[in-house]
């Protein structure tokens, strides 16, 4: 009897306590498939060559729903898509480049890629052929039907000739005019066409029906052969409205968004978000290997709430402008990772020497490198004091190694620290002058060069005003810089005007009013190209002119594709001059901070786009 | 009236012409729309500059380009008001049509909660003047008056979405956090109640030991996931929120009010089975409304019975009953709601939101579902702007109550023998809420175009986002848009507080002017 009770409760005691803890743990829910992403600014349209839609946001989705022959990758390397199809050089002289899409790829909609979709790009970019095709003179503003901004850009002037089609629709050539070892960056990339033509024609709705939408492919080609003006013209309407939309609703025309990428919209909700699905007949890239099935894309532009909304894993990546703050938070937060490190771009102190080519006005600053030989020296001398008591390794420590540890101050003009050939490089490079002791020393000896020319400034008195160009006023990082900048030079006499420009963006940084500015070069990837144009008097920014010494050393890389050490030997000595005629200082390689949520594998920092280039990798562990 | 309110438009229209034609002209000369086009380096600028100033009308001067928008907003009488356009190109009517719901979702809450919660915790203040609650109340709104929102919203979403969240995956209460909310609830309540130290004590212990009880089981039963009353608990809760409601309007020894009220809460608990059944159907308006007519109706079935003299306030506190019984019953629901949506793959246990409208993720028709989803978005903004605005109230809740307490018509009510609640409900109370209409009208008006900071910290795209955009891109024709529904809105809530007026003051009364 009273065992009998006793295993009743027990038996009741358990059954209770199962319950209870049954009811406590919380079912497990199946792993994520769906990734957050967070812009700043609102989807308005799926053509972003226009002026008014060439937003982030917009550009982001077309990075999901479009692959090209190449992308970049997360070490600013151009990877060849051989999914989509390849691109050889068939001749060098002049440089003609052979284009074959690979058989069998399609759009969303199960057309067939061909080359025809390569030629939109022509189009749209061509002002030769716009011209031809009676469609507008893109050098006559607002003459042009299509609106694009592509006219203005460096493919209309090096493809001036028409590109040809082959006999299978297949394989486009290209012929450039000039020799241009950068050539893949011009590669055009394919466009829906036949969704165009439908669209003019005042279709509504993708079919799959392949005879229509062959057709109208085909209408788009003749079209473009026979340059006929008022089709053309019509096109170009649609061109430049039906890409826009701010949501989609029952009047929305899906024709306008034909993918060949991994995804394609599914729904854009109005100033709120666009979500993206699998597109299911993706070819056109790398095959999935993550498990990611729905991209949504949130407009959040408050960076506090961005940032909170990543802690409550409402988004899953948040890339802010890297600031010190920011990392520590980004680091400090439980269960979110950070990623980055380097950026691809790298700030640097130039310093104006005369007028720049092709410039109205004339520079008469501190600087200016003209004048007997005595006013040169001392201008020299001066730039020199400059760049000397600028401090590096100061602005460095507290303004760039908070986010990224490993930062150095970069004393290359052309290679990051972080490449093979950098140390290489800098030890000939001449830039030990401006590393030689303690910023201290350096700051002392700047001093001794200004009072050569200006004999009553010390450390407390400044012997002369350098106007210097550096940003907007908002740039946080930029300010702390100048600040820092400020206090260093005043030690060596030199009194740094700098309060910034809130024109910044929209101004042209060459500007007489200045004697200096800092700012950013984003580097592109192929290397040899990079530097040599940009500093010959023609191309640079500060009215530099080496250019009896850098111009026989820079001809070689801009000709065609050289021996690494060739390349290598002729950029240290170019940086050598420059180094020595006092042009200007790198002073460290930008630094990237990026929170993913820890659950999510496979994001990596790309060159551009940053976040999206690798879609097919992404994976969620939990 | 009909005059009254006829001369009272007449003026509305006359201040906004005129503050409009005022409006236009400043805005008009405080920049100018072309400066970003002068530093451009553009080579198509040229173009762009002629089609902004063809698109904007700048050809015309200011003072006469305003008649070209008014000509627009006019047509509003003949049904087609013309706003313009924005710069991006849109139809600025369009635009606050989209902004406005979204303004009014995020401020509507917030006001009527800050509201209710204010003037009650004001009327408690005043009666238990210069307690030991009154002096933290007063603390607690001088504080909320002094708190910027964004900050205020930073600590909402760290404690109330990101920690509640991190708690959800493991919802186990520790003993000190249950010890912890007991004694604040039992102070809390032990204040209000507390007159003597006998009634402070019973207050503070019956409160105390019941929260404690309820998060005990609340824990044990894993009820954070899985909520729900239940129709035994809904039953009891109807029966004690009959005798409250009664309490609190005619006092529970009136007796037909109190058998309305019963018979109310008693139909009520018994229509929770159907209406479970009803819930699951796939239009919820139609059963909503209908709901909601069957209460009233319900409510006057039972006045009609119960009470023969005076059916007014009997059929009042009826009506009420059934109202807030309807609104448990809904809160059920979604209750059982709460538990599907939280474990679901688009939420994963996170269901407060720091930012947004809705869940792009979820893509459902359920009606339940989406409203759930609507509401927890608007759980935390609510919650920020009630902390801010409750404070005005209290304080003016307080201060008037305790002038009017002064008034000799009071102690005119308590020399004839009337009870308390009485004298504080129906002799005090209501003229204490004349001058704070003014401030609860002009407040809503506000609201429309003030909550520019809210709705950036929480990713809302209302009012106030529209307002910055138009400053920040000197867009004449949204300003003016915006402008004009803020302006009308003011201008109607103070027709609007001048009739509530004579509605609440028996010494006010609108007519032509001339009687």
């Amino acid at each position: 009897m009273f065992k009998k009770t006793t295993t009743r409760i027990l038996l009741g005691t358990v059954a209770a306590a199962a319950l209870i803890g049954s009811a406590l743990v919380p079912a497990q829910a199946a792993t994520r498939d769906t990734i957050v992403l967070q812009e700043n600014n609102f989807f308005g349209s799926f053509n972003t060559s226009k002026k008014t839609t060439n937003v982030v946001i917009n550009s982001t989705v077309n990075s999901l729903m479009g692959m090209g022959f190449w992308y970049y990758n997360d070490e600013a390397d151009i990877v060849r898509n051989t999914d989509f199809g390849t691109y050889t050089i068939t001749n060098r002289k002049p440089l003609t480049v052979k284009m074959t899409v690979k058989p069998g790829r399609v759009w969303s909609d199960g057309t067939p890629i061909t080359a025809v979709d390569l030629l939109l790009s022509h189009v749209i970019c061509s002002p030769t052929y716009s011209k031809a095709a009676g469609i507008g003179d893109p050098s006559k503003s607002g003459d042009t039907a299509f609106e694009s901004t592509c006219y203005t850009g460096t493919y209309g002037k090096l493809v001036t000739k028409e590109p040809a089609i082959s006999g299978d629709r297949m394989s486009l050539t290209l012929t450039f005019d000039s020799p241009t070892p950068d050539y893949q960056l011009y590669l055009p990339g394919p466009s829906a066409v036949h969704g165009l033509v439908l669209m003019t024609d005042g279709k509504k709705g993708v079919t799959t029906n392949a005879s229509v939408n062959r057709n109208a492919k085909t209408k788009f080609y003749n079209a473009y052969l026979n340059k006929d003006t008022a089709y053309l013209k019509k096109l170009a309407a649609c061109w430049n409205n039906c890409y826009d939309m701010s949501e989609t609703n029952e009047k929305t025309n899906n024709l306008a968004y034909i993918s060949n990428g991994g995804f394609i919209v599914s729904k854009i909700v109005k100033n709120n978000s666009v979500t993206l699905v699998r597109n299911t007949r993706y070819n056109s890239g790398p095959k999935f290997t993550g498990n990611v099935q729905t991209v949504i894309i949130r407009s959040i532009d408050n960076p506090t709430a961005a940032l909170q909304a990543l802690k409550n894993k409402e988004i899953d990546v948040y890339s802010g402008q890297a600031t010190a703050d920011l990392a520590s938070q980004l680091r400090a937060m439980p269960g979110i990772r950070t990623i980055g490190g380097n950026a691809n771009a790298w700030e640097h102190v130039d310093l104006r020497f005369d007028t720049t080519f092709g410039e109205k006005d004339t520079y008469k600053g501190v600087f200016a490198d003209k004048g007997t030989a005595a006013e040169k020296a001392r201008a020299l001398d001066l730039r020199r004091a400059f760049l000397l008591a600028w401090p590096r390794d100061e602005i460095v420590e507290k303004i760039y190694q908070p986010i990224n540890p490993s930062t150095k101050v970069m004393n290359s003009i052309f290679y990051f620290p972080e490449q093979p050939a950098y140390k290489q490089v800098v030890a000939n490079n001449g830039s030990d002058y401006y590393t030689d002791g303690t910023q201290a020393e350096r700051t002392a000896k700047a001093l001794a060069l200004v009072k050569k020319h200006y004999p009553s400034a010390s450390a407390t008195t400044a012997g002369f005003d350098v106007k210097f160009n550096w940003g907007t006023p908002t740039n946080a990082r930029r300010v702390a810089t100048i600040a820092l900048a400020k206090a260093a030079l005043a030690k060596a006499g030199i009194n740094l005007i700098a309060p910034g420009n809130a024109n910044w963006n929209a101004e042209p940084i060459v500007s007489s009013d200045y004697d200096g500015q800092m700012f950013a070069w984003v580097k592109t990837s192929i290397q040899q190209s990079i530097g040599c144009n940009g500093y010959t008097y023609e191309e640079n920014l500060t009215g530099y002119n080496g250019d009896s010494v850098i111009k026989p050393l820079c001809d070689p890389l801009v000709e065609e594709p050289q021996e690494n050490s060739l390349v290598i030997k002729n950029l240290t000595a170019i940086e050598k001059k420059m180094h020595d005629d006092a042009y200007g200082l790198s002073v460290a390689r930008h630094a990237n901070v990026v929170g993913v949520n820890e659950d999510l594998d496979g994001i990596r920092l790309g060159f551009y786009p940053q976040i999206t280039w690798n879609f097919w990798e992404w994976k969620f562990t939990k | 009236m009909f005059g009254f309110i006829a001369r009272r438009i007449g003026v509305l229209l006359v201040i906004l012409f005129g503050s409009s034609y005022l409006l236009y002209n400043l805005q008009a000369l405080s920049g100018d729309p072309l400066a970003d086009f002068k530093t451009s380096r553009d080579p198509e600028v040229e173009s762009q500059i002629k089609a902004t100033i063809e698109q904007l009308r700048l050809d015309v001067p200011a003072p006469l380009r305003y008649f070209i928008w008014l000509r627009g907003v006019l047509g509003i009488f003949i049904g087609q008001p013309d706003f313009g356009k924005v710069r991006t190109g849109e139809p600025v009517g369009e635009i606050l049509l989209d902004a406005i719901p979204v303004t009014i979702r995020l401020v509507f809450g917030a006001t009527i909660i800050a509201i209710l919660l204010g003037i009650t915790i004001g009327v408690v203040t005043a009666l238990r003047q210069y307690s030991r609650f009154d002096y933290s109340m007063t603390f607690v709104a001088f504080l909320m008056f002094s708190l910027p929102i964004f900050w205020v919203a930073v600590l909402l979403k760290e404690f109330m979405a990101i920690q509640f969240n991190n708690f959800l995956s493991e919802p186990n209460i520790p003993t000190g956090w249950i010890m912890g909310i007991s004694g604040f609830i039992a102070l809390f309540f032990g204040a209000i109640l507390g007159r003597s130290r006998r009634t402070f004590w019973i207050g503070f212990f019956s409160a105390g030991a019941f929260t404690a009880l309820l998060l005990a089981v609340i824990d044990a039963r894993g009820w954070i996931l899985e909520p729900g009353i239940g129709p035994i608990f809904f039953a009891i809760m109807s029966l004690l929120i009959a005798f409250g409601v009664t309490q609190i309007s005619m006092g529970v020894g009136h007796k037909p009010s109190l058998f309305a009220s019963l018979s109310v809460a008693v139909v009520g608990s018994i229509s929770y089975f159907p209406m479970q059944a009803l819930f699951k159907r796939e239009s919820q308006l139609p059963v909503l409304l209908g709901g909601l007519v069957v209460a009233f109706v319900v409510a006057g079935i039972a006045t009609f019975i119960f009470a023969r003299i005076d059916r007014g306030p009997v059929y009042r506190t009826a009506s009420i009953t059934a109202f807030i019984i309807g609104i448990i019953m809904i809160v059920d629901k979604l209750m059982q709601t709460w538990g599907p949506y939280v474990s679901s793959g688009e939420v994963q246990y996170r269901p407060v939101p720091t930012i947004g409208e809705r869940n792009p993720l979820i893509e459902t028709t359920d009606f339940w579902v989406a409203l759930l989803d609507t509401l927890l978005h608007m759980f935390l903004p609510t919650v920020a702007l009630t902390l801010i605005g409750f404070a005005g109230y209290v304080r003016y809740t307080r201060g008037t109550l305790l002038d009017v307490l002064n008034q000799d018509y009071i102690r005119t009510a308590r020399a004839k023998g009337l009870n308390e609640r009485t004298v504080i409900m129906r002799h005090a109370f209501r003229n204490t809420m004349i001058p704070i209409v003014t401030l609860l009208v002009v407040d809503f008006a506000s609201v429309v175009g003030g909550a520019l900071i809210t709705e950036n910290v929480f990713a809302w795209r209302g009012m106030g986002t529209l307002f910055r955009q138009a400053i920040g891109t000197f867009d004449l024709n949204l300003l003016m848009g915006i402008f004009f529904v803020t302006a009308t809105l003011a201008l109607v809530a103070n027709l609007v507080a001048d009739l509530l007026y004579s509605a609440l003051d028996p010494r006010v009364r609108v007519g032509s002017g001339k009687s």
